[in-house]
C-alpha cells in the first residue's frame, strides 16, 4: 500500500509545472500532511541513486521535481536553452538588501545602496521575485517590500533561514 | 539616458567609494575615507555630461569627504559635530559592504540554481478548461442563422460541400490573396465610392474561404488603423463600409 502513495506523489509532481504545497498532495491523496510528507521522502530518498535524473525539491513547503543540477549541460544542448535569467549586480544588492532586511521600504534600500532603487524594483517585481508585504505604519504610508517563493526556488533556498550568513540580524534590529 | 552607462559602471556613491577602497586595499576608516577623497574627485570631473538627480547623490558625499579631508590637514581641532558626518559614511560603507557580500553569495546560489530544470509546460496548459457555451436557442434558430451566413457570402451554397478542393502536397502555391494587397485593393474601392461600399462587394470570389477571411481582417485592420468605419442595422446584416476621411490613403 505504501509504495502507492509514493507512486500517487510522483505522479502528481510529474505533472505539475509550478510547486504545489504539502497540503494539496494530501488533500488529494487523502492523507495527513506529516503522512504525506513522509511519503515524500522516501521518494526522494529513490530519486538519489545514480538510476535517477530527478530530484525533489521543497521551498517554503512546497515541492517541485526538477533534473538533477550535474546534467544541467545535457538539458541545455538538447532542447537549445540559453542561460537563464541572471541577475544584475544592482538586482542582485537589492535582492539581497530586500532578503536580509524584510520587510522594508524603497527609502531603506535607497539608504543602503546610496543609489535610487525604483527601476530595479519594477525589473524584480516583473521577475516575480519580490513581493509587496503591505504599508509600513509611518508617514506616506510606504510600501513595504518582501521576497516571493518564486525568489526561493530562484535562489534555491528551501526557506529563508536558508540564506547565506552575512552577520546581518535577520531582521531589522538596526534603525 | 547617458548617465545609466556610468551607471553601470559605478552604482552611486557608496559603490564609487567601496571600489576606491577595495582597490587602494584600505580598511574602512577615518583615515582611508581622507585618502581617497582625491580619487573620488577625479571620478567626478570625468563624469561631464550627468543627470542631476545622481550627480547630487555623489557630490552629497563629495562634499563630506572634503570636510573631511581639510579637518585631517588643518591642525585647528574642532571636531564634535564634524564626527558624526564621517561616522555616518563609514557606518553607511560597512552596511553597505555587507549586502555587497550577500549579494555576491546570492550569485553563487543563483549559479547553482539555475542548473535545476523544471517541467516547462503544464498539464492544465495543454489538457485546456471544456469551453462551456450556453445557447439560449433551439436548433431552427441556428439552422436558420447558419442559412443565412452562408447566403450572404456564398451565392450558391449547396457548391461548397460538393467542391473540395484538392491540394497538391507536393507543391504548395503561394498565397495569391494576402492582407497586404487586399488592404489595397479596399482603398481603391472605397475611394471610387466615398458613400460606402458593402462588404460582400470588396469580395470577388465568393466561394473563396481564404478571400473571405482576409477581407474581414484588412477591414479589421483599417478600422484599427481609423481608415475605416462600419456600420451593420442588425444581427447578419449587411456590412456598410465607410471611409472616415474623404480620401484614404495609406
Amino acid at each position: 500500500m505504501k509504495g502507492k502513495y509514493v507512486a500517487i506523489i510522483e505522479a502528481l509532481l510529474f505533472t505539475a509545472k509550478e510547486m504545489i504545497s504539502l497540503q494539496e498532495i494530501a488533500d488529494v491523496i487523502g492523507l495527513t500532511a506529516t503522512e504525506t510528507k513522509q511519503y515524500i521522502s522516501k521518494l526522494s530518498k529513490k530519486y538519489e541513486d545514480d538510476f535517477h535524473g530527478l530530484l525533489i525539491k521543497e521551498y517554503n513547503d512546497k515541492y517541485i521535481l526538477t533534473t538533477k543540477p550535474c546534467f544541467s549541460s545535457y538539458i541545455k544542448d538538447m532542447h537549445n536553452l540559453s542561460n537563464k535569467v541572471r541577475l544584475s549586480t544592482a538586482a542582485l544588492e537589492t535582492m539581497a538588501i530586500i532578503a536580509y532586511r524584510q520587510p522594508v521600504t524603497r527609502a531603506e534600500i535607497e539608504d543602503i545602496r546610496g543609489v535610487k532603487a525604483e527601476k530595479t524594483l519594477i525589473t524584480l517585481n516583473k521577475y516575480g521575485l519580490i513581493k509587496e508585504l503591505g504599508r509600513k505604519d509611518t508617514i506616506g504610508n510606504p510600501i513595504v517590500y518582501g521576497t516571493s517563493e518564486k525568489f526561493l526556488r530562484h535562489f534555491d533556498l528551501k526557506n529563508l533561514s536558508e540564506l547565506p550568513e552575512v552577520g546581518e540580524s535577520n531582521n531589522k534590529t538596526e534603525q | 539616458m547617458e548617465y545609466e552607462i556610468e551607471l553601470d559602471i559605478f552604482q552611486g556613491p557608496l559603490e564609487l567609494l567601496y571600489k576606491l577602497i577595495k582597490k587602494n586595499k584600505i580598511e574602512i576608516s577615518k583615515v582611508s575615507l581622507a585618502k581617497i577623497t582625491d580619487q573620488y574627485l577625479s571620478y567626478l570631473h570625468k563624469l561631464n555630461s550627468f543627470d542631476i538627480d545622481i550627480a547630487s547623490q555623489f557630490m552629497l558625499i563629495a562634499t563630506e569627504l572634503i570636510e573631511l579631508k581639510t579637518e585631517q590637514l588643518l591642525p585647528g581641532k574642532k571636531k564634535e559635530e564634524k564626527i558624526e558626518s564621517e561616522e555616518n559614511i563609514i557606518k553607511r560603507l560597512k552596511k553597505y559592504e555587507k549586502f555587497k557580500k550577500a549579494a555576491y553569495l546570492l550569485k553563487t546560489r543563483e549559479e547553482e540554481a539555475a542548473k535545476l530544470f523544471g517541467k516547462r509546460i503544464d498539464i492544465k496548459e495543454k489538457i485546456t478548461n471544456n469551453y462551456i457555451l450556453t445557447i439560449n436557442s433551439d436548433v431552427s434558430y441556428l439552422a436558420d442563422i447558419y442559412l443565412k451566413a452562408r447566403k450572404s457570402t456564398i451565392s450558391r451554397p449547396d457548391k461548397l460541400v460538393e467542391k473540395k478542393e484538392k491540394i497538391d502536397i507536393d507543391y504548395i502555391n503561394e498565397d495569391t490573396i494576402n492582407v497586404r494587397s487586399k488592404i489595397n485593393e479596399i482603398i481603391n474601392h472605397v475611394n471610387i465610392k466615398p458613400e460606402g461600399v458593402e462588404f460582400k462587394q470588396l469580395i470577388k470570389d465568393k466561394n473563396n474561404c481564404l478571400e473571405i477571411i482576409v477581407t474581414l481582417l484588412s477591414v479589421l485592420e483599417l478600422i484599427h488603423m481609423q481608415k475605416l468605419k462600419i456600420e451593420q442595422d442588425d444581427l447578419f446584416a449587411n456590412i456598410k463600409v465607410y471611409t472616415v476621411n474623404e480620401k484614404v490613403c495609406l
